[in-house]
């Protein structure tokens, strides 16, 4: 084994965690490496030292206040809520603000389109006013008044032309 | 007596008993994990107490593919790197509890010196090399674990727990002398 192999897994052989394999082959190079075996009792010291911080007891009262707000929360969960639904809801909040983006967009585009039709109505109230003398124009079809004759779209312009004025084109 | 997997399935439907045994059963590792990585009682109260409240509220997704405990370690250690990137950690003023319970007056001196070394050494070590030796050196979870734990692989939690180990011993310097 190389001596940066060993000495990664310096924690695992102090620990216990290695293959019996892999714990031969680490002593056998450690036997022959002064280099790894200097690592090897400072990982040892290192972790000696650590493990002799024992940090104090759970505070007095903590199962007390983790369920208080355990039950809090619980509380505050709408009941219609199922059980399945309960791991995967959303905050309340984003769900607010979707909710309100959703009638806000919903609001706005229905008076676009209100606005739309009133406009278009009233185009088309001012035009018939105006009294076009050629009732394509109302359509916009004055570039149809040059038809070839005989062809669809001349029927049509004449069809229109005849029940505005009695007359054909 | 339910096993863990069949508490938090309790817990899912509503049983709030089911998940205070589960805080009773590993109160003790949720602090002391939190304890060791931010130094003091009030941080480490509420990283814990916010890990069982998380827990509870993904009780229904939780799916048993691994130990219960990996779950709530893997809990805890996202809550504390997130604590840490938010929040400078606040090592002062918390003393171990073994160092006030020494005899002697030069013993207790001696331990406090000891623990405020260790404390500013783990305080300069990288997050994640961080949890790597509060999960190895006083949860003494096995490489699998800490590895499942911290979403790596053991060879990763192996060169995680090799750097901070050489930095550790930087700067332990006559600590860790022997």
């Amino acid at each position: 084994m190389l001596c940066a192999d060993v000495q990664d897994k310096l924690d695992g052989y102090l620990g216990g965690d290695l293959e019996p394999e892999t714990r031969g082959a680490i002593e056998a190079h450690v036997r022959g490496c002064s280099i790894c075996a200097q690592a090897l009792n400072q990982a040892g010291r290192v972790r000696a030292v650590l493990r002799q911080c024992i940090p104090p007891p759970v505070p007095q009262g903590f199962y007390e206040r983790v369920m208080a707000r355990a039950h809090e929360r619980r509380r505050l969960e709408p009941v219609w809520l199922t059980a399945s639904q309960r791991g995967r809801r959303v905050p309340v909040i984003w769900r607010a603000a979707v909710a309100a983006g959703l009638i806000v967009g919903l609001a706005i585009g229905a008076l676009m389109a209100t606005d739309l039709r009133q406009q278009a109505v009233q185009e088309t109230l001012l035009a018939v006013e105006v009294g076009e003398p050629d009732a394509t124009s109302v359509y916009g079809l004055d570039y149809f008044a040059s038809a070839p004759t005989g062809s669809l779209v001349g029927a049509f312009v004449s069809l229109v032309s005849f029940e505005e004025t009695g007359e054909r084109r | 007596m339910a096993s863990d997997e069949e508490l938090m399935l309790s817990a899912a439907g509503g049983d709030m008993e089911a998940f205070g045994e589960l805080v009773l059963r590993h109160q003790d590792r949720a602090w002391r994990t939190a304890y060791h990585y931010v130094g003091n009682r009030a941080d480490a109260e509420e990283l814990a107490q916010e890990a069982f409240l998380r827990v509870l509220d993904a009780a229904a997704s939780y799916r048993p593919s691994a130990r219960f405990t990996t779950y709530l370690y893997r809990v805890v250690a996202n809550l504390c790197l997130d604590h840490r990137r938010k929040k400078r950690p606040d090592r002062q003023g918390d003393l171990s509890h073994r160092a006030s319970s020494l005899p002697s007056a030069d013993a207790q001196m001696e331990a406090r010196e000891r623990e405020e070394t260790v404390r500013r050494a783990l305080d300069k070590l990288p997050d994640r090399q961080r949890m790597a030796v509060v999960l190895r050196y006083y949860e003494e979870l096995p490489l699998r674990e800490i590895a499942a734990t911290m979403d790596a692989t053991p060879k990763a939690v192996e060169r995680l727990l090799a750097r901070a180990r050489e930095c550790l011993a930087a700067e332990l310097g006559t600590w860790a002398e022997g």
